[in-house]
């Protein structure tokens, strides 16, 4: 293992998965002119198989994806309901108040990247 | 046009500071569990020209041996850097409305804190709880899944 000296600290943010859009808002812009666009995917992981073999086990997350800017422009005309996507980008959080004033804590991803691997009309095998 | 198959991918690479101490205990299945807060920070120039920091908050859960060195050596301000994937975790709140959050679940988490040399004064920059163990040279631990194996199978 290295052992530097004096070392700065590292900023590491990055997160990359596929999956299928289940649901997105329409373009928004906010009070400071940047256009907005967001989906939420599906995230399907195989998890093996159970002992017996007769069914794979998978895990099912829904994850919060928001674009920014040009890219959300691009990617409202390409990304849909059913689209297969693959999505490059980082963590952020944001805190806010729900209508009763309850504080809540939501964690989603900042797209960088989104290639749109399917679209839902493409007719699978 | 060769035919693909969807490829499943869910990956997450992270560095951050423990914002409190670990939550870690052990389940009634015998399982070791541990959750932790990270702040993130992430340095990026602004519109004037100027660098900036913006920090969020991730929410980790670590199981097994992992999980428990976790509880063993990590405090709150403790570096990590954290490899797993994101999940959903669903709950029922109280009200009863049904809630869901995204977190890393944790497959790999290097201890970032680098061991106080025998001249620094135990009191200077976050304290871990205990040294760590001469015979504990590798602080990256890779963690288990609580349910599944680590390996997919892909076909």
């Amino acid at each position: 293992m290295t052992d530097t000296g004096s070392l700065d600290r590292p900023e590491v943010n990055y997160c990359v998965f596929t999956g299928r859009v289940i649901r997105r808002e329409g373009l928004r812009m906010t009070s400071g002119g940047y256009f907005t666009l967001v989906f939420f995917v599906e995230n399907t992981m195989d998890r093996g198989r159970e002992a017996d073999d007769r069914e794979t086990r998978v895990a099912s997350n829904t994850l919060r994806v928001i674009s920014w800017g040009r890219s959300a422009q691009a990617l409202d005309d390409k990304v849909r309901v059913g689209s297969e996507v693959l999505v490059e980008g980082y963590l952020s959080s944001l805190d806010y108040e729900d209508r009763s004033k309850a504080t809540h804590h939501r964690m989603e991803v900042t797209a960088r990247s989104v290639q749109v691997l399917q679209d839902p009309d493409t007719s699978r095998p | 046009m060769m035919s693909m198959r969807m490829p499943s991918l869910n990956k997450v690479l992270i560095t951050g500071n423990l914002v409190d101490d670990p939550e870690a205990r052990l389940l009634e299945s015998g399982i070791n569990v541990a959750n932790f807060r990270i702040a993130s920070t992430q340095s990026y120039r602004g519109r004037d020209g100027e660098w900036k920091e913006k920090t969020c908050f991730i929410d980790v859960v670590a199981w097994r041996r992992t999980a428990e060195l976790i509880g063993e050596f990590l405090r709150k301000g403790s570096p990590v850097l954290v490899e797993g994937e994101l999940q959903t975790n669903s709950w029922q709140a109280q009200d009863g409305s049904q809630r869901s959050r995204i977190e890393i679940l944790a497959r790999r988490v290097q201890f970032l804190q680098k061991e106080r040399a025998a001249s620094e004064s135990p009191d200077q920059g976050p304290a871990p709880a205990r040294a760590v163990r001469r015979e504990q040279e590798e602080r990256s631990v890779p963690s288990e899944a609580p349910e599944d194996d680590y390996d997919d199978i892909p076909f």
